[in-house]
């Protein structure tokens, strides 16, 4: 415990009283340096502090305004102070979170201010710390009031409203009109091709199987939509930046639309975070992207390094089970994705987009990573790769939508 | 606005000093105008830091030490030892008798120091209210009624300084030496110890 300023300045004049009357062999200069060790030891008057009303609204999504409104009920006397407690990543927009008020018996103290959260979880926000001081600024008496008031901050889900797509062969990971190679059969006639191991004996081509002289079966399209597969990069690196511009938190935030975009369009997601070795099976609709917002919402980085090769070995029977459409979410200058990126694609020549997240800035430091970025851009881009550059703290997919 | 109260604190002090010091013998040893410098000496503090420091309290305390120096035996002691140090020819017989002529048949009270001991703890305390007050407001609290702190602050100390000569008169007890040395040394450790844990931050 250290001292106050005052309480330092007390003990001081007191033993240097208490000095001089030794030194001087004086009973009045002792009793002197009484005073004061009276005023530093002179108590907090009691004081009492209850919860009258507490409000909170707004705030549910990162960027939302939260507004606050607390009351509390004091008895005391002095000055005494409140503060509702506010995670560090909240941002105070209007007022403040810490009031004072100089009370004579029974007082009535409000908080209220607006703030932004920055980034998503989990948070307790039922604290309220209450600091009386005594008259003489020497002690302090501090409560804590505890109220029920969690709140999950959730990422932000941009309105995809249209992804850039074409038909055919699926190079890109714009897979909405693209059918897939699993689900159920339709009965849209797509071909006639050779039986095997597997095919249900009632779709054998009887004439065409007599004709050609081995077994034949009809081929048709199959109802479902492409699976779409993201692998969202969580290792260490990706936490650059600060509360406003961060790699991850953009990474996050683009993950979450994206989900939301493929989800309930009907597509299968599946998702991998690249760090933690977390694997959600792809499945479809709005329960699965509730799946994977709620997995996101509680997401950090990693402590240790996973490359994207390794998550697709991982990943690698669900990939070639489902051939699905991959999307890597990463820095592309630090985790350098074209091996990966060329496995996820295989012999099926399966579609893979990757979406860099660029923290542009004008050090030595942000120049050389440019550099690298553009580098591997390029590469990846020859090897005929769709890259999308998301710039950190923007409004996510720019470019990627229409 | 604290350094106007301060000063103010400072000023009333050295009115009481200087009061103090025209009637006792040290005026005799201290020419005109040096003791005008007790006023001067806030204001020179006003600039530089504060008003009421601890330096100040010091020279304040000394020019209101006359009173206890005649019933001082370490008073005598010196005196005594001016007296031996003669025997070598010194010349100091003479400064020891006028020393003694000036001090020890002095009448007089410790009022002066209670009450200037009081005005600077009040100045501290007045000081610290502010910092506190200062420092919460800096990180943003905002504080109603503030400076209504100082109010009770005031008349609470005001009370202590009423009350104290009669407490203190009830309380009367001889000092051994040999008491007041070991009472010395550890006045002199637990003033250490407790000065050393540095002072708290601001919160």
């Amino acid at each position: 415990m250290k001292l106050r300023r005052v309480s330092k300045s007390l003990i001081f004049t007191s033993i240097f009283l208490a000095e001089l009357g030794v030194i001087l062999n004086s009973v009045e200069l002792l009793k002197l340096s009484v005073l004061p060790l009276l005023l530093l030891v002179f108590p907090n008057f009691p004081f009492k502090a209850e919860l009258m009303s507490a409000k909170l609204e707004g705030g549910e999504r990162v960027g939302e305004t939260l507004e606050v409104s607390v009351e509390l009920r004091v008895a005391g006397f002095g000055l005494i102070k409140a503060m509702h407690k506010l995670p560090d990543t909240f941002e105070l927009v209007e007022g403040s979170n810490a009031v004072g008020k100089f009370i004579a018996g029974i007082g009535v103290i409000r908080i209220s201010y607006k703030c932004v959260p920055l980034k998503r979880g989990l948070y307790n926000l039922g604290v309220v710390f209450v600091e009386a001081e005594n008259n003489f600024a020497t002690w302090r008496a501090r409560a804590k009031i505890e109220f029920e008031a969690k709140r999950e901050v959730k990422s932000r889900v941009y309105r995809v409203r249209k992804v850039e797509q074409r038909r055919g062969i699926a190079r890109k990971p714009s897979p909405e009109i693209d059918l897939s190679r699993i689900g159920v059969p339709g009965t849209d006639f797509r071909e006639i091709r050779k039986y095997s191991y597997g095919d249900p004996v009632k779709f054998i081509n009887w004439k065409a199987t007599a004709k050609i002289g081995e077994l034949m079966v009809n081929e048709f399209e199959r109802e479902g939509k492409k699976t779409v597969w993201i692998f969202l990069d969580t290792n260490p690196y990706m936490l650059h930046g600060d509360l406003r511009r961060n790699c991850f938190e953009t990474a996050v935030e683009i993950a979450a639309s994206l989900a939301y975009y493929f989800a309930v369009r009907g597509h299968k997601v599946g998702f991998y975070a690249v760090g933690h070795e977390l694997l959600i099976h792809p499945e479809s609709g709005r329960r699965q992207f509730g799946k994977i917002y709620s997995t996101l919402a509680k997401l950090d980085v990693s402590d240790r390094e996973e490359s994207f090769l390794s998550a697709v070995e991982r990943s690698r029977k669900y990939i070639e089970a489902v051939k699905p459409a991959s999307i890597f979410i990463t820095r592309v200058e630090l985790s350098n994705p074209l091996k990966a990126v060329m496995k996820a694609t295989g012999r099926g020549n399966l579609p893979v987009s990757v979406i860099a997240i660029a923290f542009r800035d004008d050090s030595m430091g942000g120049i050389v990573e440019n550099a690298m970025r553009d580098s591997t851009i390029r590469k990846l881009r020859a090897a005929g790769v769709e890259v999308t550059e998301v710039e950190a703290g923007k409004a996510a997919l720019v470019g990627m939508v229409k | 606005m604290i350094y106007i109260l301060n000063l103010l604190l400072a000023e009333i002090a050295g009115i009481i000093t200087y009061q103090h010091f025209i009637t006792s013998p040290l005026r005799y040893f201290i020419p005109y105008p040096a003791e005008l410098l007790i006023f001067a000496i806030p204001l020179a503090g006003t600039v530089i830091r504060k008003p009421f420091s601890f330096y100040y309290y010091a020279v304040l305390v000394f020019f209101n030490i006359s009173p206890i120096l005649s019933t001082s035996e370490t008073f005598e002691g010196i005196i005594d030892s001016l007296k031996a140090l003669d025997a070598f020819g010194t010349g100091t017989a003479g400064m020891a008798e006028s020393l003694k002529a000036a001090f020890i048949d002095q009448t007089g009270g410790t009022e002066g120091l209670l009450a200037v001991t009081w005005l600077y703890v009040v100045s501290e305390i007045f000081q610290g209210n502010w910092e506190s007050i200062r420092g919460a407001m800096e990180r943003g609290v905002e504080i109603k009624g503030a400076y209504f702190a100082f109010i009770p602050a005031f008349f609470i100390a005001l009370l202590f300084y009423l009350l104290f000569p009669f407490v203190a008169s009830r309380f009367d007890f001889g000092l051994d030496r040999v008491v007041a040395a070991f009472a010395g040394i550890a006045a002199f450790f637990a003033g250490v110890y407790l000065l050393s844990r540095g002072v708290e931050e601001e919160i």
